[in-house]
């Protein structure tokens, strides 16, 4: 019940795939790998959340922390195939006025 | 009690059970909205729904409510009629989820908080919510239509 993070690298774009939930008890771990690739030096990353099952504010909360850290140099976070009850949290939390948010992975990787 | 004779009558209609305040026991209360959710053929997205709302609360209390480490979260789950009933008792600080103002969502992500928007979804989700201090604890009942 635990959350798996997958990663892969391609021209430039970096892909995170999500499995499972990202709440208060797995978000931690998530911050921490995503802020550090940032400061390493990415800057257009993909979060794949086909396999998301779950999310929380404490999920949102990274997100917001990445998309800034992003904002400062530049760069940017997209986010790809969203569960329907996932893409209402974005909806009803107004994080689709920053986040932008894809179909498919393909779309992701194209709007860099 | 109501709620007890609700129990033998009808248990898969009834689920209580208590989480100790600490955030690795979402995990306990996932699987048992999941296991509720199954029994009752409750729809996923209403299901979603209750476990957030519910995972927020219980959050909360984890990361600002506590006077010490041995506080209990205790939640009842009741269907009837297509409506679910939850209530939730804490031992606490107290605190009316009710009083938390809306938050600002419409900023951009440079001014954005994340405080509140627990509440937020609550307000959003459930179609009724009363709360009520007494006898030392938090008490909060939601009501949502399935």
């Amino acid at each position: 019940m635990g959350l798996e993070v997958g990663e892969n690298k391609n021209d430039g774009v970096i892909i995170f795939s999500l499995k499972g939930r990202l709440d208060s008890n797995t978000s931690n771990d998530f911050e921490e790998r995503l802020l550090s690739s940032i400061q390493g030096g990415e800057n257009k990353i993909v979060l794949d959340f086909e396999n998301l099952e779950y999310i929380s504010s404490a999920g949102l909360r990274v997100l917001l922390k990445a998309a800034r850290e992003l904002k400062g140099g530049d760069g940017k976070l997209v986010l790809c195939s969203l569960k329907d009850y996932i893409r209402e949290v974005f909806d009803l939390s107004g994080f689709v006025s920053f986040l932008p948010i894809f179909d498919t992975k393909d779309e992701c990787v194209t709007s860099f | 009690m109501g709620n007890n004779r609700q129990l033998q009558t009808n248990g898969d209609k009834f689920s209580s059970f208590s989480l100790r305040a600490d955030l690795a026991e979402l995990k306990v209360l996932a699987e048992n909205i999941e296991k509720f959710g199954e029994l009752n053929e409750i729809p996923g997205k209403a299901l979603f729904e209750v476990n957030l709302v519910l995972d927020e609360l219980f959050t909360n209390l984890v990361s600002y409510g506590c006077f010490s480490d041995s506080h209990t979260f205790d939640i009842m789950l009741l269907l009837e009629d297509g409506v679910m009933l939850m209530e939730i008792k804490d031992d606490g600080k107290p605190f009316n989820p009710l009083e938390i103002p809306e938050p600002e969502i419409q900023c951009d992500c440079d001014e954005r908080k994340i405080g509140g928007l627990g509440i937020h979804f609550m307000r959003k989700m459930m179609d009724d919510i009363e709360y009520s201090w007494n006898n030392g604890k938090n008490r909060l009942k939601l009501t949502k239509n399935i």
